[in-house]
């Protein structure tokens, strides 16, 4: 996983926003670089990037993209994934995507990443395009200050 | 390529999933910790990593769906309770 020693501090104003809304930060959600060259190497069109809020989520295992971006960035899935829900356990697909951290503007990528496999689920009821679980958050540290109103990330 | 947006869901790779069960044991004898690549019936190959059994996929199979799946003797379970549980939106 490639690293890049940026300081990031989310703009949050304060202790409670932070409390209701929780540590989110900019995504930007693309192809994989090898199915990018494939589609111009096919004179294909290749899918807009999408940005969105991502929320770092340390109780989940994995990390989570949008179901809607998997069908806007037209991948196909390359793996299945056991999922332990409320209502018992499901198969869930993978599917891959580059991913970027990035700070506020003028967006300084924090963090880059392709995954060959990364599950989707329905965020866009939440407000989010992805979930940032323990898989990413293993190469990261992460302070959490929650009476000041502060947080920062950097891998 | 048949279809170049084929982004069902995981019932897409019902076939390859089954096949890859049915030849786990084998795999592990010489492949353990290795990732196979498999399309339809047809087992495609044995990589280190996913990124080299993704590009090799791309490259045989285009843009459709194939199975990439870590030789292991079991597969763990991932939970993003939050989201299921409908943390997530409970202050917002």
């Amino acid at each position: 996983m490639p690293t890049l020693s940026i300081h990031f501090q989310a703009q949050v104003p304060g202790s409670v926003v932070l409390a209701k809304q929780g540590f989110r930060l900019a995504i930007e959600l693309r192809v994989p670089e090898q199915l990018e060259k494939l589609l111009l190497s096919e004179n294909k069109p290749v899918p807009a990037p999408l940005t969105g809020p991502g929320l770092i989520d340390t109780g989940a295992t994995f990390s989570m993209i949008d179901e809607g971006a998997v069908a806007h960035l037209c991948v196909s899935p390359v793996g299945v994934v056991t999922l332990g829900t409320a209502g018992g356990s499901k198969q869930s697909a993978l599917y891959p995507v580059r991913l970027a951290i990035t700070t506020p503007p003028p967006n300084q990528p924090l963090l880059r990443a392709e995954f060959a496999g990364i599950t989707a689920g329905p965020l866009k009821d939440c407000g989010l395009l992805c979930l940032i679980g323990r898989d990413i958050l293993s190469n990261a540290t992460m302070v959490y200050d929650g009476g000041g109103g502060h947080v920062s990330l950097s891998f | 390529m048949t279809n170049p947006c084929d982004t069902t869901g995981s019932e897409t790779l019902s076939e390859e999933v089954a096949l890859y069960e049915s030849k786990r044991s084998e795999f592990l004898l010489d492949y353990e910790g290795k990732f196979v690549l498999i399309k339809g019936s047809e087992v495609a190959g044995f990589f280190d990593d996913e990124s080299e059994a993704y590009k090799v996929g791309l490259e045989r199979f285009g843009n459709t769906p194939f199975l990439i799946r870590q030789v292991a003797r079991q597969d763990a379970v991932q939970n993003t309770p939050a989201l299921h549980f409908g943390l997530i939106r409970a202050h917002t």
